[in-house]
């Protein structure tokens, strides 16, 4: 009996030093210490045995399951049979996950969250104001001429609704009229952005849409200075895209602020070495931006001998393709879900 | 605007290369966006507040500035001889507002042929085709001063008067693009006795122009006012250097420095005989250059730093202003630069852009620690955003504006419908009244591209609405109500819209599916009303929601593989009552609660909402009903499988109470609707 317990563990041995995949290690893992297995049959043999020799061939069985039992481990745990083979609970952990169903935010969305919510904990209120506007909120308040060629047919898109003084309505051409509106109910301090949609008429192309989001922000206060502007846009722009990027400021013009700015920054491609994609320069253009010019806070009813404010304006969906690299501003209002669902 | 490098350094004496001019003139103001012709030329963007950068004159005095050097000034010494020029031609102003100064001058006896190689090279350089010597002159002095000059063959011109006149209604011209152009009252003309030979300050006429074999040269230098050339050029759809520099302000008083120029170069380059003196009218000078008080402390309160008067005082001179005083001065704006400075913080952007803006220091706003309020709308609207999206929808943005065939899903009338008077193409002429047509696209849109059993889209955007108006400006009629939500005058709103298709669910099952969406996200049930093919979700009588269900293949050039659903939520509705919806906690039951399954085969006349009337009201001790399941399977009649819920608030109930209660209720209900059960 013992010669036998003894020629089955050797055989075992040679066995299992043999097997190379796990089909041929459980299939040995059957034929030794299976319901069936030779040992087995022994083990349950064991009252045919003599009294006196059981607990010799008892403890000689339990051993040489041990040995074998043990062996079959750690195989199972070497590289060979991890790697390839299925698990030894029985199941595939590296098939993928049946995910729950759930939908997309649109990248525009995402990024004029973010940028909210960036905004918002430095103590910015949100306010929004009305997509169709008189031009007297979009162009008049704002310091912008009569004569400007923003005003063109070309370039804003007019509407068969007149107001009060005759004149059509536009679809606004930036969220900037959203700062007067916000200032006929409040007064100094102000901290605001002013988030939304916004309309050009423009033939449509990978770079141009009529239709696409912008975010304003207003400041005024007593002693708002203009390194107070460049400070809270740097501090944006990393928060955005990380302590990495760095900005550039250039002297620029617009009709509502002055002086005025535009803020570019470091390339995420190139990190500011030069590469096709901001044009070797190292720099890409952000945001326009300025101290509120004077007469726009008369417009106001701010007196601007005694305050002073910055502005500034971002284009969400210029950020977002920045972002994420997408070369097709029309890909946002496409409705596309192989666009959408990739974020 | 292109700078070629030489040409700048024959003004201002510096060493540095193209690379470093061009940072340090896009640090200050004139972006360089490019460096071309072996680096030679600087192609620079100039912003449309600085006509004085458009020559090669203003942008020296930049670089003059940025190096602290002086700029060089161009000696014009014009070689006159024979008779005056005024006993050749005259020269009369009609309108003095369109033109306030106009100078000529007579060049007998040129001779016309091919400029040097260095000048036409030059003109190369800055984007200009290079003609003939005359006309070549004239656009390397408007280049290098900015001011545009015109030169005429005066052998052509009908008499020698030289008119500035509003043109005649429907007068033609035959311009130097040989294009016929048909002019109005509204347009400044150059005319001679018969016919214009130029519209003022844009282009001159095919007919008076300088052509190899003229002789005789009247050249033209003048001020045409900035509103009435942009009118017109925009009206002619005709721009040229010309009237871009017109358009955006030209320096008064570089008129005679220009002629003057001109004329010594086509005498050395076309010789001939300059005759003597400018012949000119008017002498008016539009824009009057001011002087502004400064104040240094508005200068240190606007860009943070505490720069000396004296450094103030050395920028401002190095630009080419006059100053006095000390703490506040007095500053004299030269005649270059009165098309944009005018108010002190003008002037303390000059200050601000030689400082270089990244050289300051940057500082956060010292202010009070405010915690903002969210607007309500805002705060739904982002809350439905992420709700919907956790449940499996998608988000859509798409145009607010749409086309005829969009207009007519829209289920509002053409006159509701504000639209734009110039669309793009005449494409999407109408605002939309509804996100609903755009999600009917966007679900057919996406079907065609996926083969997918399910779809499930939303959108949030703003929606637009004209209230109908009759003849006298009311309401074409008193009874008519405005459309569903809106007020009676008609403006924008926000609404979302949210799209199904399933393939494998009933109509029934759509619809009941979108309205599940707005209940969980409301939190309470919503009552439900049919009117006409759309499904009402009201609230205290207000319309939250409504469901339109447009079985496969019954909107025309859209296609779904079965029945699409669209809901549209009222958010302004919405928003109202989630300020109300204030929620008490009521107290978790003390005794046991027992709840008990029902199976009900309902007969189809029976509508679920009398059921449940009934049921919930038919003992005290049912505090509870609740629908889990609908099965239609059954041939005739509905299946459902309602939870009741028992509960008592002063002792524990017995099982057998409770199946006493539901014995009887099904005797009632068997009684009263025909019901059977499961």
């Amino acid at each position: 009996m013992k010669s036998k317990l003894e020629k089955i563990h050797k055989e075992a041995l040679k066995a299992l030093k043999d097997a190379k995949d796990s089909d041929t290690l459980e299939k040995l893992e059957r034929q030794f210490l299976g319901r069936k297995a030779e040992l087995a049959r022994i083990a349950k043999d064991i009252k045919n045995i003599a009294k006196e020799q059981r607990p010799v061939i008892g403890k000689l069985i339990n051993d040489v399951k041990r040995d074998i039992s043990a062996i079959i481990q750690e195989k199972k745990q070497g590289k060979e049979f991890l790697a390839k083979g299925r698990p030894p609970s029985g199941w595939d952990y590296t098939l993928p996950a049946i995910a729950p169903n759930v939908g997309h935010l649109h990248p525009i969305t995402q990024f004029l969250e973010t940028i909210e919510d960036i905004f918002i904990k430095m103590g910015y209120e949100v306010v929004e104001g009305p997509e169709l506007e008189s031009q007297k909120y979009n162009f008049d308040l704002l310091n912008v001429p009569e004569d400007h060629p923003s005003r063109d047919i070309q370039d804003t898109f007019y509407v068969d609704k007149k107001d009060a003084r005759n004149n059509s309505y536009v679809l606004r051409t930036h969220t900037s009229p959203v700062q007067i509106r916000a200032m006929k109910t409040r007064k100094p301090p102000v901290r605001l952005i002013a988030p939304g949609r916004v309309y050009r008429n423009e033939r449509t192309d990978a770079g141009h849409e009529t239709n696409f989001y912008q975010c304003e922000g207003l400041v005024i206060d007593r002693n708002i200075r203009i390194t107070d502007l460049i400070g809270t846009l740097e501090l944006f722009i990393k928060r955005l895209y990380g302590d990495n990027v760095n900005i550039r400021v250039r002297p620029h013009f617009y009709p509502f602020t002055e002086p005025s700015i535009d803020i570019d920054m470091s390339c995420l491609l190139c990190a500011g070495e030069g590469c096709p994609f901001c044009k070797r320069s190292g720099w890409i253009e952000t945001l326009g931006a300025g101290m509120v010019h004077p007469n726009v806070l008369k417009n106001m009813k701010v007196d601007p001998k005694e305050y002073s404010g910055f502005a500034f304006g971002l284009g969400i969906d210029r950020f977002m393709m920045l972002y994420y690299q997408v070369n097709d501003i029309r890909l946002s209002y496409s409705g596309d879900l192989r666009f959408i669902e990739q974020f | 605007m292109n700078l070629p490098i030489s040409w700048l350094k024959q003004f201002v004496n510096i060493k540095a290369g193209a690379q470093e001019i061009a940072r340090k003139l896009t640090l200050s103001g004139s972006e360089a966006e490019k460096i071309v012709d072996n680096t030679q030329v600087l192609e620079l963007d100039i912003t449309p507040n600085r006509p004085d950068c458009f020559s090669i004159r203003g942008l020296a005095r930049e670089v003059a500035a940025l190096y602290g050097k002086k700029i060089k000034q161009i000696e014009v010494d014009v070689k006159e001889s024979g008779t005056p020029a005024s006993s050749a031609i005259s020269v009369k102003i009609e309108d003095k507002r369109l033109c306030p100064k106009y100078c000529a001058r007579v060049i007998q006896g040129v001779t016309v042929g091919e400029s040097p190689l260095w000048l036409r090279n030059r003109l190369i350089q800055v984007n200009i085709r290079p003609i003939n010597n005359i006309v070549d002159v004239t656009n390397y002095v408007m280049m290098e001063l900015g001011h545009p000059l015109h030169a005429f063959d005066a052998n052509l011109l009908n008499g020698d008067a030289i008119i500035v006149r509003k043109a005649k209604d429907k007068e033609k011209i035959l311009a130097l693009d040989e294009e016929k152009y048909s002019l109005d009252p509204s347009m400044l003309i150059i005319a001679d006795s018969k016919k214009p030979v130029a519209i003022a300050g844009i282009m001159g006429s095919a007919e008076s122009g300088v052509v190899d074999g003229t002789q005789n040269v009247i050249l033209e230098a003048a001020v045409f006012d900035q509103v009435s050339i942009r009118k017109t050029s925009k009206a002619l759809n005709l721009r040229s250097e010309s009237s871009s520099r017109f358009e955006k302000g030209v320096d008064f008083e570089v008129v005679e420095e220009a002629i003057d120029r001109a004329a010594a170069m086509i005498f050395e380059l076309a010789g001939g005989t300059v005759l003597r003196g400018i012949v000119s009218a008017g002498s008016g000078s539009a824009v009057r250059t001011e002087s502004i008080k400064l104040h240094m402390r508005d200068v240190h309160r606007i860009l943070g730093v505490n720069v000396s008067s004296a450094k103030v005082k050395s920028i401002l001179l190095s630009l080419g202003f006059e100053v006095r005083g000390k703490d506040a001065l007095l500053v004299r704006v030269p005649s270059w630069r009165a098309h944009d400075v005018k108010l002190s913080e003008d002037l303390i952007e000059e200050i601000g852009r030689m400082l270089d803006y990244n050289t300051l220091p940057k500082t956060l706003p010292f202010v009070e620690l405010i915690s903002p309020r969210m607007e309500p709308l805002h705060k739904l609207r982002r809350d439905l955003r992420h709700y919907l999206t956790g449940t499996g929808y998608s988000e859509i943005l798409t145009y607010s504006f749409y086309n005829e065939q969009l207009l007519d899903l829209s289920g509002m009338a053409k006159s509701n419908h504000i639209s734009l008077i110039n669309p793009v193409n005449d494409e999407y002429p109408y605002l939309r009244t509804s996100l609903l047509p755009w999600m009917l696209d966007k679900l057919s849109q996406n079907s065609a591209l996926l083969s997918r059993d399910v779809f499930q889209l939303f959108e949030i955007g703003k929606v637009f609405y004209r209230a109908e108006r009759g003849n006298q400006g009311r309401l074409a009629s008193n009874k008519e109500e405005p459309a569903r939500g809106w007020p009676a005058s008609g403006r924008e709103k926000w609404q979302t819209s949210i799209g199904l298709i399933d393939v494998n669910a009933t109509d029934e099952q759509l619809y009941r599916r979108l309205r599940g969406v707005v209940e969980a996200f409301v939190g309470i049930e919503l009552s439900a009303e049919k009117q006409g093919k759309e499904y009402n979700l009201l609230l205290l009588k207000r319309e939250i929601a409504r469901i339109k269900i447009y079985p496969k293949a019954t909107i025309q050039g859209m296609r779904f593989r079965s029945s699409a659903a669209v809901m549209l939520i009222n958010l302004e509705e919405l928003v109202k009552i989630q300020k109300k919806e204030k929620r008490t906690y009521t107290p978790i039951p003390y005794y046991p609660v027992i709840e008990r399954d029902l199976g009900v085969i309902v007969p189809n006349m029976v509508q679920y909402i009398e059921l449940k009337k009934a049921i919930t009201s038919y003992n005290p001790l049912i505090k509870k009903l609740q629908l889990f399941d609908v099965y239609h399977g059954l041939g005739k009649g509905v299946s459902i499988a309602l939870r009741l819920t028992f509960f008592s608030t002063d002792r524990t109930l017995e099982s057998k109470e409770v199946d006493c209660i539901i014995e009887k209720l099904r005797a009632s209900l068997e009684k009263k609707y025909k019901v059977t059960f499961r």
